[in-house]
């Protein structure tokens, strides 16, 4: 049986509410996998790298 | 970006916001999930992307967006000033002149902050041939070193007793004051403030300027 990709999923509308900052001040940095995590990233295929377009 | 340009980026990768020093604001991004079955992911200095359509069923993108905000505050940013306005001309008599609005001198300043007022801090006036004035109401004129009461809304320059050779020589400096930023005291107009630390933050001009009289 050959294996067909399936899509990831993340919670449609999910929002990741970064700590704030000021107009003279750069955020802090925020790691694409904590970005997924909050939106519950799951995919169905074994082995999946997580990533964004 | 958007969905037919959209930024690959792996799960090793950080993101984050630089503000454009000018105002707080409330700044979002949106993205998709890509499990990169297909496409490259971005690397440093190069760029890729992708299109992702509406994702889901066998492609590398989930169908769902999140998104991410940051709240970022405003700081204030001293204004600046672009030129300079000169005064009506008035007689060498001209003891009760109508002054002019400080609003006409303050028109050639700028400030980046949304919102921002718009003010002067004078700093030095000229004297010698006369006397400058300042009013609050339009009707009771103080002269300017006096200590005042409260927002001054004009300014006008009461000359010294004429004579034929007279000449009017009176010229103010001022610097542009966007009244954020001060304190309950000197926030109040017609009071005094130090304005030797300018720029900045602070809500005075690094520049100043003169308002000439003819």
């Amino acid at each position: 049986m050959n294996a067909v990709n399936d899509a990831p999923t993340i919670t449609n509308g999910a929002i990741a509410t970064w700590t704030g900052t000021n107009e003279d001040a750069t955020s802090a940095a925020n790691t694409i996998a904590a970005i997924l995590s909050t939106a519950s990233w799951a995919d169905a295929d074994a082995g999946r790298l997580r990533a964004l377009p | 970006m958007s969905n037919d340009h959209a930024l690959l980026l792996s799960s090793g990768g950080q993101l984050r916001y630089l503000p454009d020093g000018n105002n707080g604001e409330f700044p979002t991004f949106t993205y998709r999930a890509w499990d990169q079955t297909s496409g490259a992911a971005s690397t440093n200095g190069v760029p890729r992307y992708a299109d992702t359509g509406s994702g889901g069923g066998t492609t590398a993108f989930s169908s769902a967006t999140g998104s991410v905000i940051i709240a970022v505050t405003s700081v204030n940013d001293a204004p600046s000033l672009n030129g300079s306005a000169a005064f009506t001309p008035i007689d060498e008599d001209a003891t009760n002149s109508n002054g002019d609005l400080v609003s006409n001198f303050a028109s050639v300043s700028t400030d980046v902050d949304t919102g921002a007022l718009k003010g002067l801090a004078i700093t030095s006036v000229d004297n010698s041939n006369g006397t400058w004035e300042y009013t609050l109401n339009g009707t009771t004129w103080f002269a300017i070193g006096m200590s005042p009461p409260a927002a001054p809304a004009f300014c006008r320059p009461t000359l010294a007793p004429a004579s034929a050779s007279f000449q009017c020589k009176l010229e103010r400096n001022d610097r542009d004051d966007d009244v954020q930023g001060l304190g309950p005291d000197e926030r109040q107009c017609g009071g005094l403030a130090d304005v030797t630390v300018n720029g900045g933050t602070t809500a005075f001009s690094v520049g100043t300027s003169g308002a000439p009289l003819s």
